[in-house]
């Protein structure tokens, strides 16, 4: 454990190193002056777009953020000379706790920092409300699943580009899951039903697992609800490092 | 280079101007849906506002425009039905005309059954219909939206002069009566009375009215001929408006309540009472 540590504290400095980080920081930024803009064009109804707006781009920019480090920082190291060090000091295993974790930090600081200009933009416009803080537990839940996805493609593909579209197609599968199971159990054609019903299942519920629309008009599911979902997403993250670390393993380095 | 960028630029601009096509086009719900995934309520804000926009563009046909600007708010309210200012920038804003409020109506009542909380939404219907001068359909909706959450304890008020409007006074007299019964706060029980006894002489000098006409077979000339006939001892006062009359063109009493109407009709020559 005490390994894994140390591995995920060197990923989470290379982290934030990497220029990936700062220019993610930097469009952040850019987003937060449009999210004012949005408000602006929104009548009537400003306050729940600069909210809304503002929770999407932490979304949208963590997970640029997360997917395109991973992968890439894996691919540095296999290429570079790095992987060989870490794998000499420390067991295969240890090695991919740490990228998990290391990277699980990184997402929580960028959640952090970005967070912390969107509520002085949220302050400095009137909008703000104590429930959009509940809106980066589900966000964090939602990346860290995302983090663990990247981290088995990683592991499963050679190339780095390929590890990136699967996971940015994954992401946008398990998005888009639920309207079309709704379509799907809507429409004529009912023989497709349980296929879509195994797909929507399987893959990650992002459509439970996101409470942006509830708590920009300043609304919050239960307590339960935030321990199942907390629950829920542990037990697949785990279940994808089990995956991860299969293929790790067999792997010759 | 930067000069030559910036003349360039001008110049492009100035010399060239294209006749581009402008593309209307709200993709269909169910794609959205299914594209936008979680980001369904960011995308409702992005039709929102693409809505608002569109009350600005130049149409040659006012329905056009009215259709344009609704199927942006449309697809809004749809993916976010909590956008309620969206129902208000679509059902009121733009509804102008006899055909442009009937389907702003249109629009409100659909998102009636998406939003049906919301007591701004029957509240809007309710003035839409009020334009339209249908006033017992106003006054059934404001009558629904007086029981939503958070609805203003004005809306409460305000049906009693609709009924009277609507020509109904003695359903704005029952209205008021179960009011009364319904309120423990004495100030609203003050304008409460206040109004009720405002109705409740209609209702009497009305009932007159009708004996009056059961009686001669006619409508009498003024207010005062109910008195000469003996039906009425003294025109009650009025304390809430500005003193009964008889409205000669539909036979009906009415209170100078609403001067600039009062002067309309007294213009046409409605209002004998006036003079």
């Amino acid at each position: 454990m005490r390994e894994a540590f140390a591995v995920a504290v060197l990923n989470f400095k290379q982290g934030l190193r990497e220029k990936l980080f700062w220019g993610v920081i930097f469009f952040f930024a850019f987003f937060l002056s449009l999210c004012v803009l949005l408000g602006k064009l929104s009548p009537g109804e400003t306050e729940k777009v600069l909210r809304n707006a503002g929770l999407s781009g932490i979304e949208l920019s963590g997970l640029v953020l997360v997917v395109f480090s991973l992968v890439l920082s894996f691919k540095k190291e296999e290429e570079s000379r790095f992987l060989e060090i870490y794998l000499s000091n420390f067991s295969r295993t240890n090695y991919l706790s740490g990228k998990v974790i290391g990277y699980l930090l990184i997402c929580l600081f960028y959640l952090l920092l970005s967070g912390l200009g969107y509520i002085l933009i949220l302050f400095l416009y009137k909008s703000f409300i104590w429930q959009v803080a509940a809106g980066f537990y589900s966000l964090f839940l939602k990346l860290s699943i995302l983090i663990c996805f990247s981290l088995v493609f990683c592991c499963l593909f050679s190339s780095p580009i390929i590890s990136l579209f699967c996971s940015l197609s994954l992401y946008l599968a398990s998005e888009a899951a639920y309207p079309a199971l709704k379509i799907v159990s809507l429409g004529p054609n009912r023989v497709t039903l349980p296929l879509f019903k195994l797909i929507y299942y399987l893959l990650p519920n992002m459509n439970k697992l996101d409470i942006k629309s509830l708590v920009v008009y300043g609304e919050l599911p239960s307590l339960s609800f935030f321990f199942s979902t907390g629950l829920y997403t542990l037990v697949y993250i785990l279940f994808l490092w089990l995956i991860a670390r299969f293929i790790f393993l067999k792997r010759e380095y | 280079m930067l000069g030559f960028m910036f003349f360039g630029s001008r110049v492009l601009e100035n010399k060239f101007s294209l006749k581009k096509e402008e593309f209307f086009y709200v993709p269909p719900l169910n794609y959205l849906k299914v594209a936008s995934g979680s980001f369904q309520s960011f995308c409702a804000d992005i039709f929102y506002i693409r809505g608002i926009l569109a009350i600005t563009e130049q149409f040659k046909d006012r329905m056009s425009w009215v259709d344009w600007v609704q199927k942006n708010f449309e697809v809004a309210t749809d993916l976010d039905p909590k956008l309620t200012q969206g129902y208000f920038f679509a059902g009121v804003v733009i509804a102008h005309g006899e055909e442009g409020i009937k389907k702003g109506i249109q629009f409100l009542e659909r998102g009636l059954k998406q939003n049906t909380k919301e007591w701004q939404i029957p509240y809007w219907i309710g003035f839409n219909y009020y334009q339209l001068g249908d006033y017992l359909k106003a006054v059934e909706f404001y009558e629904q939206a007086a029981h939503l959450p958070d609805a203003p304890g004005f809306l409460k008020s305000i049906q009693p002069m609709y009924y009277y409007r609507a020509g109904r006074p003695d359903l704005g007299l029952l209205y008021l009566q179960g009011l009364r019964n319904s309120v423990g706060d004495p100030k609203q029980l003050e304008w409460i009375e206040e109004k009720l006894k405002w109705i409740q002489n209609i209702v009497y000098l009305e009932d007159k009215l009708k004996q009056f006409k059961a009686l001669y077979g006619y409508c009498p000339e003024r207010i005062e001929d109910l008195k000469g006939a003996g039906l009425l001892e003294e025109i009650p006062e009025d304390h809430f408006g500005g003193g009964y009359y008889l409205d000669t063109d539909n036979c009906r009493i009415k209170s100078k309540f609403n001067l600039s109407q009062g002067n309309k009709e007294a213009k046409s020559g409605g209002c004998k009472g006036c003079e």
